[in-house]
């Protein structure tokens, strides 16, 4: 034994807990902190109603986000969702100027999502090929095609919002999919192996290849998840924010964001952690700094890029082992 | 093939080479196995100096080498008669019961120790009362062994000694059933306080019908080996030649020049 202390060997077990409690409780407070800077508030029912604003903006972002943290813990990386977020609505514009069935158009949207989360993490995984390069390469591409059903859209005479049958109001409800998605990876981390499994593989790559862990399913999986997500908030922003209209530059430079606000949430960047509540609660914290830069007057908008690195920083600095050791 | 005999394993015709040896000599493999096989209840030790293909032999039979160029295998794997095409899935082998303790690191720190004895399990989920039985069997053994004096199931595999560490990576491989377990120098670098921990527990983890493979450039671990599967199993030794695996003698340790443990 290393260590033949016991309170410290208590205090290693319980570190953790404490640790992520702390985290969850800093979050909540700097986002009530930002609100209550943010404007004057007449009455607990106005700034419950902030709340509220910023909650329902917070589970639109939220699935993009965790998709970003879900690839980051198992060790690799995800830059296409800003050209899968302008992909995945544009398609769904596009198609629904056939008049096709709504479940027939959603499906294939879906389909194409889940292909291009494979085809990611097949590249990478069984090519080799280094994940920044695929997924930024990706971004391009997604990029690329949504540009040109834009132009084709334009040239066509065709609609450029979508028509009433296709505006499904289960995505108007971006609340019950942040849930629904909290209790799935509540339900994969308490009662399935492959949670540990995931981490495990962010955590030594090569160590999890040579205990014979499904390296292949983990990673493939966390890629098509990604994708999945990225797709889901596309789709919520364009039916339950957006109310069926789209443009184009929505969401550009989004993945940068979520990376940042992953971290922030606690998912360590070189894998092995993650930390589904909190990363949306660093989720509602970046909102709320959008909230302040929006509505306050005196505070210019790129303070919400300033507040974001700092906080990214000093996460980082802390969250980093030779800070802890020390 | 011999008749009447439970063989557990065979190696069919395999060959292997890394990719930076094609271009040296296209027909030269660091692996050239014609026919071999491990039968049921046997304890085999498998001998040869360094860089021969031991461990790479071992990464074959389990499937976890990393992801190489398919040029690079030929041949195949039977299990129980079932013939599986190299290269191997890792997790349909881990499902059949060949697993394997490798010297180098596969274990992870940040996690509990019983989260890393989990790892072992080839399954996506574990049902409540598995889990159970096979939590209180480690904490049996672990508590057996001393290990768990002040620190408790849940506590950070890292806190662990590197002693320990390789206990633990045993319990993970014995503990989910096993058919064909490798341990490819398992215990190296471990003192020798743990090293007869290591098989003491070994001696209580062999299992009918099961077997077990040790690789190790200790001759006392091969002779420790022999004395604890006397009971159970049928001790073999094979060596890595020329690029195969060759059957030896009982007495090829005692003519390295130690017969006592």
């Amino acid at each position: 034994m290393k260590n033949g202390n016991k309170f410290l060997f208590l205090f290693d077990e319980k570190r953790m807990l404490i640790h992520s409690f702390l985290h969850s409780t800093i979050l909540i407070f700097l986002v009530f902190i930002t609100l209550l800077i943010a404007r004057r508030y007449d009455s607990v029912a106005s700034f419950l109603k902030t709340l509220d604003l910023i909650f329902k903006s917070t589970s639109i972002y939220y699935p993009i986000t965790i998709g970003v943290a879900i690839v980051i813990s198992c060790g690799e990386i995800d830059l296409s969702i800003s050209g899968g977020f302008a992909f995945y609505s544009m398609l769904l514009l596009f198609l629904s100027n056939f008049k096709w069935d709504p479940i027939i158009v959603y499906s294939i949207v879906l389909f194409f999502s889940l292909l291009i989360g494979f085809l990611m993490g097949f590249l990478i995984i069984r090519l080799r090929v280094p994940s920044l390069i695929v997924t930024l390469g990706g971004s391009y591409v997604l990029y690329g095609i949504a540009f040109l059903i834009n132009f084709i859209l334009i040239n066509g005479g065709k609609s450029f919002s979508l028509e009433k049958k296709y505006l499904i109001p289960m995505f108007q409800c971006s609340w019950l999919w942040a849930l629904l998605l909290i209790i799935f990876l509540f339900f994969i981390k308490y009662f399935t192996l492959h949670w540990n499994q995931h981490l495990s593989t962010g955590i030594d790559n090569n160590a999890a290849q040579l205990a014979a862990l499904p390296v292949f399913r983990v990673k493939i999986f966390a890629y098509i998840m990604s994708s999945i997500l990225c797709f889901l908030s596309s789709i919520l922003m364009f039916i339950g924010f957006n109310n069926g209209g789209w443009d184009i530059g929505t969401g550009k430079g989004i993945e940068l964001i979520a990376i940042a606000t992953a971290v922030i949430g606690g998912t360590r960047i070189s894998g092995g952690k993650l930390n589904p509540i909190n990363v949306g609660l660093a989720a509602a914290l970046w909102q709320s700094f959008k909230y302040l830069s929006d509505i306050n007057q005196d505070v210019k908008p790129q303070t919400q890029e300033l507040a974001l690195g700092l906080f990214l920083i000093i996460v980082a600095v802390f969250s980093s082992k030779n800070f802890m050791n020390k | 093939m011999p008749l009447g005999k439970e063989i557990l394993l065979e190696l069919v015709g395999i060959k292997f080479k890394y990719p930076s040896e094609k271009r040296k000599d296209k027909h030269e493999w660091l692996l050239n196995v014609d026919y071999f096989s491990i039968e049921k209840n046997w304890a085999i030790s498998l001998l040869g100096g360094n860089m021969i293909g031991k461990s790479t032999l071992i990464k074959l039979i389990t499937g976890t080498l990393p992801p190489i160029s398919f040029n690079c295998y030929v041949g195949s794997i039977k299990v129980d008669g079932i013939e599986y095409k190299l290269p191997v899935n890792p997790l349909k082998m881990k499902k059949l019961g060949i697993v394997a303790a490798h010297q180098s690191d596969q274990m992870f720190p940040e996690l509990s120790i019983w989260e890393n004895i989990e790892l072992g399990c080839p399954y996506f989920r574990v049902n409540n009362s598995l889990k159970k039985s096979k939590r209180d069997i480690v904490v049996d053994k672990l508590k057996k062994f001393e290990l768990l004096n002040s620190i408790s199931i849940d506590s950070p595999l890292g806190e662990l000694s590197g002693g320990a560490i390789a206990i633990i990576k045993l319990l993970r491989s014995t503990i989910w059933n096993y058919k064909l377990l490798i341990l490819d120098e398992t215990t190296a670098n471990i003192d020798n306080n743990n090293r007869k921990v290591c098989f003491q527990l070994l001696s209580e983890m062999l299992f009918e019908n099961s077997s077990v493979l040790l690789i190790s450039h200790t001759n006392n671990d091969h002779l420790k080996f022999r004395e604890i599967s006397n009971d159970k199993y049928v001790y073999k030794i094979f060596t890595i030649n020329n690029n195969n695996v060759i059957p030896e003698t009982i007495d090829y340790l005692a003519n390295r020049g130690v017969n006592t443990v």
